[in-house]
């Protein structure tokens, strides 16, 4: 009997052995989780730079930005697709989301987000193992910056596919939070409500600001911009509080990153933007000085000798408190409204270097008399990266944190005063001394100020705010053609009405059949 | 001869140190071996006894003593006897007993091991177990005597029957007439009577005197039927209790099948079991959709352990049976890897005590030569000079024959005809030249060079030595194997060397050690002519050497004209011939294989004993490649990695080192360990209840190093050293392009990517635990239920999952049916039972891409994150990963009739495979990617097995067996719901479609030919289309394009689901006749239902190619297959071109007219063998015990096809029929 016990006990520790079955499957280039240092090494790949498609169509969308229907003219035989469905996109049409949302490139913004979500929820779930070595300092220092980026990626996902918060009191369906690396997952499969996304946001970037900040990462170094220190997080919690119309708390975070980083570029530097052998047609001389399109080849990597080739200075902007950048080919540069130029003084520095000679308009005699002005011409190329990049940092700026502050102001009354301080101290850095003070405090101002200095980027998201909360009931109408892939067809004025549905765009069609989600019911585009 | 001296040295495994640890291993075997020869000596097969004045108990005692053999004898009897001096050594038995019965009044004789002593006077005997002695003093007191009479069912006395008084070790045998008689026995005594061939029967005395006649049933045969024990590799089961699935092929059908890998002997012999030359054994149809033939293969197990080499580590002389355990019931104690089936190899037993045994066995087999005109396929001089003028001009001046001397990036090579063709045109040979030079082709053919420098009859050898005996407290065996292969190509050698040891000793009564060792060594030298690139750049009129005995010039990757002008600006010659450069490079392949295998055996009790296994196996294995400077691989390297000399600037200078060139090709080494402790329980329980059970526990951990290729430049043979060369460096060759991306080319493949420089390689690490449990239960030899379950976990299953209780089990049911009442009258039929299992199993398909955990990997830094070292998670864990499960479902029956003439098995077979890993997309929500391999497939395996037997004798002396073993399988893809997005992936043998089977062949339907040389698509509304471009061939219509509007592959309108690739049914035949010493087997093998696309009637044409076949020529001028529209098959045209596929045929794009039926019945070899009678073979003054002299013919070709064609559909014209060959051989026994 003693012996049968033996050989129960021999057999038992024979097939309970956890360690035995440690071993990595596969070794060579790659390696097991081991240790804090690899997860710090994740993070410096988190990559900076977007796919084209995101935040594209969100931009496209917005009333600062339309492809008028005679640009076709304008396009190659390979450009015309383009331009046809930039102008599909841009009247709102829901057949060409779907086609762009069905599969293939249109797949970009789920993959690369999600890819990446991937990545920071791996962190999140595995970094406090006991198994992984490393200082617990590192080790919340990690998780905590992780944490950042995937409250970050859904406040990216939640403005582009979902509608405001702040329509029915926050009950239409959100993203499907992703805080898991089980493909068992619970809680995403109906996508549950918009008010549970953003709730779920504001918790991770809250988390991640409280932890940067008790392991002292509260200095921003400019030379690594895509690490995450607390007043990154402050930006972004700023931005996401004034989404969600929190303005009280949007100030507070929004003052805490201005206090602690707040760097701005003067467009009257010369030497900050000086010319290096552009053509006249992409060149703007105003008040005699010729300035070239911002920042395409810029000196602004001057503190930074490790990385100074034109096609990284956008990664270098150093304006931002964190960079990410959404980067598009030249082609891909975005034509502003009527509307969006009319907003800024000619003396506005701005109009000069955040737009770019997209054409030129002398040899494009075909075009209507009406389109030949130069404003058409232009296209927004704000950030971009080289002259064939267009990248938009959809990291919080430091204008955008003033222009912040400024609204929260303005929103409190009485504050208006200081409000109009703000404005002025951005408008000191975007005008020649003399027109700096021409501007007040009041929130129209602020808003309109906004719009000129956040141009394109944040339109799409203002205006589903300004809808949703001040009841603005801003109708967007844009000229197209009924059918864009038609030359032939008929151009009429296309309206999205104020809290239209379509202001949450289609979802991947291949993610809602695979997940069984409800898809974005869209409509409230009508034609005339 | 270019010889290989030795390796650089430098790495790990490299001849030297290969030599020093196969030295170390032998040491270690030879000195085990020493060990327990001496042991051996001291009892050895001869005997030496002395003393005097012995009693003849004593003499017996002694004898038994020192060989074993037992003598049964009646005491009264001895007590006549004398008593014997004897001083004998060394002495055989039989001298022994001779001298000891030498004037006696009684004699002896041997049967088996046991000596019968008689009276001499009138032949009685009376038999008493001297082991049981002691039972004879305690019995009762004696009350009756018998006299009886055993017969046998056909009246015929019974002849040396025992009769033993039951409980008791009294008896007796019956006389010639089958009488006997028991003198003093208990009156209510039970005689058992048993005999060799009769069934046990009991028989009361109840006080009777006589006791009549006793009619004795005869016992069927079985020998031949089936095997009594089946060997599961964890227990053996006799035949009557098992309630699975298997076949058995047993050393009778080995031994006639002579063979170097014991794969091959399997062949036709298992029903449900499909050989395949390329991807070895499938049985019961696919049930992984893994595209790597290993996770299909099934598992191997050699005495009790899974191996990880293959059969060819297995000495095929030393193989006892093969067991093929085919359903879930035999199976699933395998757990997660028996899913593909599992063999169970049973090597022969260890010697018996007494003499030494020594076997020997050898034989040696010839080739023919290679049929090298079905292997060339090629058409006469004259057609392809005809079809070279018709190409030429047809398309002379297009993209497709482009001018070599003005198309500077055009380096291809043209045909010799074309070549001339070419250059007349250009003007830089006259017509008269070219004239002379055509006419020379068509009257020239040299095609039967090949027969003088190329090819040669294979002679394969092979030897085996097997030494076995047996000790005190140990037996033992020894054997070596040596076998060389000289192929059917000049310059090839095989060596192969085996040495195996085992050794069973005794450690106490109840504690048993064996150890096995197991040594398997190879090289291979293939230094011939690279047979498929020779054959592209021949045409009838290419020889060997010419006129004046040099080697001539053969086509290679350029034009012909201007390699010639550029070899004057050139270091070194731009010849190529294919029969030189053979001679110049060495590739070699070699290897060793180790495995050693430990079992205690430890009895605890009666019924119960524990078992400690322990296995280490050692795999070896490196192929390299050295080529001489002075060949053509090497000269053209070094030309094209030229650069404009700075002293001439007319010539080029190599930046090679010169030197040859080292390539270490691939390599591997592999370790495991496998670790097992079980528990046995056997119990009989009175005479109703049989009960058998195991339990137990696994580990296993295999490792398996992967080596990256090395190539070094600069290789010196005669210093074993290469040169330095800086990899870093961006190089330009002769033409201007950078030599990562036009590397230069050898034999239709690149010699080397000489710009990147890394040798890496990939460990896998395999490990797995688990516990297992099987039982039966059998009630009175009728009913028997068995059961058994196992749980795996292994490291790639993820590490949540490995927690996860995830079972493989079985439960089986058998029914001896015979044994009920209701048949005991049925005479004719000797057995029926009928079994059923139900049960699951797993497969680890697919693992090596599969990594259940998310890992870090490196990233290079970017510009956008500065020089921080970066990462990535690599892969996204899959925690719901598990193992690929096989379901299945078997009901059988076993019968035999008419006494052993008649027997067989029918197996009726279910299996549900699911959790099937493949490929999928994903949400990248959930799985942060949009295709994932996951468990998703499901695939099923219906189909049934037929196996008969006979065996007949007619008359006393001739013998006929045979064996028919037939299955069916019907396959299909239950679900898998990756859907390409490309029509052309499912087209041939594609993306798997759910519906069909998972060797399905989906093709276009084509009807006809249009004008202008156009094939006619037929789509399934009847619409008839054009086939007016090979790319957009399914659309029918250039605008469609290739994706797929719908779904579902089986309702788009453009394709057809055409039939398999794999035969649904296979047969094999087997009969052996046997007369006297004489047997003649014959071995057939079919293959039923299932097509072969015709590959080789494409039409090689244009500017690369130079030879068209003869079959292609056929297709496309001769007999064209499908209804035309217009006559015959149009010639292709410019216009048509597009239309024509890739391979430039019609023939072979996946039209439906490119498959053919492909059943057949094969020849596969006779044998016959000559047993030398035992009177022979002793009377040789007692050199040999047994000697068997035997010949075989293999691959005697195909009977019947149902191919239109009549080809061999396992082997199509432009390939190598197996070669026929002859084996003569012998078996010795000493």
């Amino acid at each position: 009997m003693k012996k049968i016990f033996l050989f129960a006990t021999l057999l038992a520790t024979l097939t309970s052995c956890e360690k035995f079955l440690d071993k990595n499957p596969q070794e060579g280039g790659i390696s097991k989780f081991e240790n804090a240092a690899q997860y710090d090494a994740l993070l410096n790949n988190i990559r900076i730079t977007r796919n084209r498609f995101e935040w594209s169509n969100a931009i496209v969308a917005s009333d600062d930005c339309v492809f008028e229907p005679e640009w076709q003219t304008l396009g190659s035989a390979t450009s015309l697709n383009f331009y046809q469905r930039y102008e599909a996109y841009s009247t709102w049409n829901q057949d060409q989301y779907r086609s762009q949302f069905g599969s293939g490139a249109g797949a970009v913004p789920f993959q690369s987000t999600y890819s990446n979500m991937y990545d920071v929820n791996y962190i999140i779930n595995t970094i406090d193992d006991e198994a992984i070595q490393g200082s617990p300092q590192l080790k919340k220092q990690v998780k905590a910056e992780a944490k950042f980026w995937r409250g970050t990626y859904h406040f990216l996902l939640a403005v582009e596919f979902c509608m405001h918060p702040g329509l029915n009191s926050g009950n239409n369906p959100g993203i499907g939070y992703r805080n898991t690396i089980s493909p068992q997952t619970t809680g995403v499969e109906d996508r549950n409500t918009v008010k549970f996304t953003f709730d779920n946001i504001v918790r991770d970037l809250e988390e991640a600001e409280t932890a940067l900040v008790e392991v002292g990462k509260t200095q921003l170094k400019t030379n690594e911009p895509w690490r995450i220190s607390s007043p990154a997080a402050q930006a972004m919690l700023a931005r996401a509080h004034l989404y969600l119309g929190n303005y009280q708390k949007a100030f507070t975070f929004a003052k805490k990153a201005y206090d602690a980083y707040n760097f701005l570029y003067d467009l009257n530097d010369q030497s900050k933007f000086a010319l290096l052998n552009l053509s006249p047609a992409q060149t703007e001389t105003y008040n005699g000085v010729t300035y070239s399109v911002f920042p395409q080849y810029p000196a602004i990597t001057d503190d930074n000798s490790t990385v100074n080739t034109a096609s990284n200075s956008v990664y270098y902007y150093k304006e931002a408190y964190f960079r990410m950048v959404s980067q598009f080919g030249a082609i891909f540069k975005m034509p502003p409204t009527q509307s969006l130029y009319d907003t800024y003084e000619s003396s506005d520095l701005r109009r000069k270097v955040y737009f770019n000679n997209n054409f030129n308009i002398n040899n494009a005699s075909y075009l209507p008399a009406r389109l030949k002005d130069q404003l058409i011409s232009m296209s927004y190329a704000k950030h971009a990266a080289s002259r064939s990049q267009c990248g938009f940092i959809l990291g919080v700026t430091v204008p955008e944190i003033m222009l912040i502050m400024a609204e929260c102001r303005a929103r409190n009354a009485g504050d208006g005063q200081n409000a109009s301080v703000i404005l002025k101290d951005l408008r000191k850095k975007r005008f020649p001394a003399t027109y700096v003070d021409n501007i007040g405090g009041s929130l129209d101002e602020v808003k309109a100020e906004r719009r000129r200095e956040l141009a394109m980027l944040f339109r799409w998201h203002d205006l589903k705010r300004y809808n949703a909360l001040d009841n603005a009931n801003i109708t967007v109408t844009k000229r197209g053609r009924i059918d864009p892939f038609s030359p032939t067809s008929d151009i009429v004025t296309f309206r999205l009405a104020p809290n239209a549905p379509a202001y949450a765009l289609p979802i991947l069609e291949a993610e809602i059949a695979l997940l069984g989600w409800p898809q974005n019911e869209y409509g409230g585009v009508t034609n005339q | 001869m270019y010889l290989f001296r030795n390796s650089t040295g430098r790495k790990a495994g490299g001849p030297k140190e290969k030599l020093l640890r196969i030295m170390r291993l032998t040491a270690i075997l030879l000195s085990t071996t020493c060990f327990f020869a001496n042991a051996e000596e001291g009892s050895g097969q001869k005997l030496s006894l002395s003393g005097r004045n012995l009693t003849l108990q004593e003499v017996f005692a002694q004898i038994k003593k020192n060989t074993g053999y037992v003598f049964f004898y009646d005491e009264a009897h001895l007590k006549k006897a004398h008593r014997v001096n004897i001083d004998m050594k060394n002495a055989e038995l039989k001298d022994v007993l001779d001298w000891c019965f030498r004037d006696q009044p009684l004699t002896y004789s041997i049967v088996g091991t046991t000596v019968v002593v008689k009276n001499k006077a009138t032949g009685e005997e009376r038999t008493i177990d001297l082991e049981h002695a002691e039972l004879l003093l305690e019995s009762p007191p004696p009350s009756v005597n018998v006299t009886g009479k055993v017969v046998l069912e056909t009246g015929a006395p019974a002849v040396g029957v025992s009769v033993i008084v039951k409980g008791t070790a009294l008896g007796t045998t019956s006389n010639e007439k089958g009488e006997f008689s028991l003198s003093s026995i208990d009156e209510n005594a039970t005689l058992v009577i048993s005999g060799v061939n009769i069934q046990v029967s009991e028989v009361k005395v109840g006080g009777r005197n006589a006791l009549g006649t006793i009619i004795l049933k005869i016992k069927i045969d079985e020998t031949f039927a089936e095997v009594v024990v089946v060997n599961t590799g964890f227990q053996t089961i006799s035949k009557e209790r098992i309630t699975g699935a298997y076949g058995q092929v047993n050393d009778k059908i080995l031994d006639k099948r002579p063979t170097n890998n014991i794969a091959t002997a399997l062949n036709g012999q298992i029903a449900g079991l499909v050989a395949d030359p390329t991807t070895g054994f499938i049985i019961r149809g696919r049930s992984t959709l893994s595209n790597n033939v290993n996770d299909r293969l099934p598992l191997l197990v050699v005495d009790g352990f899974p191996i990880e080499g293959g059969f060819e580590t297995i000495n095929p002389n030393d193989v006892l049976k093969v067991d093929v355990l085919k359903d879930a019931a035999a199976t699933s104690i395998y757990g997660a890897r028996a899913a593909n089936g599992v063999i169970v190899v049973t090597t022969k037993g260890m010697g018996k005590k007494g003499r030494m045994n020594v076997n020997y066995n050898g034989f040696v087999s010839i080739g023919s030569k290679m049929d090298l005109e079905y292997y060339m396929n090629m058409v006469e001089s004259r057609k392809q000079i005809e079809l070279d003028d018709y190409f030429y001009n047809t398309f002379k001046g297009t993209t497709n024959i482009r001018d070599p001397w003005t198309n500077t990036t055009f380096r291809g090579r043209y045909g010799s005809y074309f070549t001339l063709l070419a250059e007349r045109d250009k003007g830089n040979i006259t017509q008269e030249y070219f004239d002379a030079e055509r006419t020379k082709m068509l009257n020239s053919t040299y095609v039967h060079d090949w027969e003088d420098y190329i090819l040669q009859n294979s002679v394969a050898q092979q030897h085996n030595l097997v030494i076995s005996g047996a000790g005190e407290k140990n037996s033992y065996k020894f054997s070596f194997l040596y076998d060389n292969d000289k192929t059917y190509l000049q310059n090839n050698n095989q060596n192969r060397y085996m040495l195996g040891f085992s050794n069973i000793y005794n450690i106490s009564p109840n504690i048993r050690y064996t150890f096995n060792a197991n040594i398997t060594m190879y090289d291979q030298q293939n230094n011939a002519v690279n047979l498929s690139y020779a054959k592209s750049a021949t045409a009838p009129w290419t020889r060997m050497y010419d006129e004046n005995g040099n080697y001539s010039r053969h086509i290679h990757a350029y034009y012909e004209p201007r390699a010639m002008e550029w070899e004057t600006r050139l270091p070194f010659s731009m010849r190529y011939n294919y029969l030189e450069e053979s001679h110049l490079r060495d590739n070699r392949i070699n290897g060793d294989d180790l495995r050693l295998q430990n079992e205690f055996d430890i009895k605890i009790g009666r019924d119960f004993r524990i078992k400690p296994m322990f296995q280490y196996e050692y795999s070896n294995n490196e192929n390299i490649s050295i080529y001489n400077p002075r060949s053509q691989a090497v000269r053209n390297a070094a030309n094209i990695i030229g650069s404009v000399d700075p002293a001439n600037s007319d010539r080029f200078v190599s930046q090679l080192p010169n030197g040859g060139f080292y390539r270490y090709n691939s390599g591997f080494q592999r370790n495991s360990f496998k670790l097992r402790l079980q528990a046995d329980y056997n119990k009989t329980i009175g005479t109703k209840h049989e009960i058998a059970a195991v339990a137990g526990g696994e580990l296993i951990s295999s490792t398996l190093e992967q080596d990256a290729q090395d190539l070094k430049y600069g290789y010196i043979d005669e210093v074993l050293n290469y040169a330095l060369f800086d990899y870093n460096v961006n190089r330009n060759n002769i033409f201007g392009e950078n030599i990562a991306s036009a590397p230069p080319t050898y034999e239709n493949a690149t010699i080397a990517t000489p710009t990147s420089f890394s040798r890496q390689a990939t460990t896998y690490n395999e490990r797995f635990t688990a516990g297992y449990a099987n039982a039966s239960y059998t009630y009175n030899r009728k009913y028997t239920i068995s059961g058994s379950l196992r749980t795996d976990a292994s490291n790639y299953i993820s590490e949540t999952n490995r927690e996860r209780f995830s079972p493989f089990y079985s439960v089986g049911l058998r029914w001896n049916m015979k044994a009920e009442k209701f048949l005991a009258g049925v005479n004719w039929l000797d057995r029926l039972a009928l079994r059923a299992t139900y049960g699951s199993t797993g497969n680890a398909a697919g693992k090596s891409n599969l990594l259940p955990f998310s890992v870090f990997q490196t990233q290079a830094p970017t510009g956008e994150t500065g020089n921080y070292p970066g990462g990535v998670v690599n892969g996204r864990q899959n925690d719901l990963l598990t193992w690929e499960k096989t379901y299945s479902t078997n009901i059988g029956t076993d019968f035999a009739m008419f006494r052993g003439k008649l027997f067989g098995s029918l197996e009726f077979y279910n299996r549900l495979s699911e959790d099937l890993l493949t490929l999928v997309q994903t949400s990248n929500v959930i799985w942060s990617t949009t295709s994932q391999t996951i468990n998703a497939a499901k695939v099923r395996n219906q189909g049934f097995e037929i196996t008969l037997g006979s065996n007949i004798n007619f008359g006393k002396n001739f013998n006929w067996q045979s064996s028919v073993v037939f299955d069916n399988n019907d396959n299909e893809v239950l679900e898998y719901n990756f859907l390409s997005t490309y029509l052309l992936n499912y087209v041939g043998s594609g993306t798997f479609v759910a519906g069909l089977p998972t060797d399905r062949i989906i093709a276009v339907k084509v009807v006809g030919t249009a004008p202008g040389g156009y094939y006619i698509q037929e789509k399934k509304n009847g619409e008839l289309v054009p086939v007016l471009n090979s790319s957009y061939m399914f659309g029918g219509v250039n605008s469609i394009g290739s994706t797929i509007p719908g779904t579902n592959i089986k309702e788009d309108d453009r394709v057809y689901y055409i039939g398999r690739s794999t035969p649904p049914q296979t047969l094999g035949f087997t009969n052996t006749f046997s007369w006297k010493g004489l047997s003649l087997m014959t071995v057939m093998t079919g293959r039923f239902g299932h097509l072969i696309r015709r590959s080789d009637e494409g039409l090689a044409f244009g500017q690369g190619i130079m030879s068209y076949s003869a079959t292609g020529v056929a297709a496309l001028m001769e007999s064209p297959k499908v209804a035309t529209t217009e006559t015959g098959i149009p010639m292709i045209t410019v216009q048509n071109f597009n239309a024509w596929g890739t391979n430039n045929s019609l023939r072979t794009f996946y039209g439906d007219i490119g498959y053919e039926k492909a059943s057949f019945i094969r020849f596969n070899e006779v044998y016959l063998g000559y047993d030398f009678p035992e009177s022979i073979a002793t009377s040789t003054r007692n050199i040999f015990k047994s000697a068997t002299i035997y010949t075989q013919v293999r691959n005697l070709g195909i009977i019947w096809t149902n191919n239109e064609s009549n080809i061999d559909p396992e082997y199509i014209p432009g390939t190598i029929k197996p070669i026929r060959t002859f084996t003569f051989g012998v078996r010795l026994g000493f």
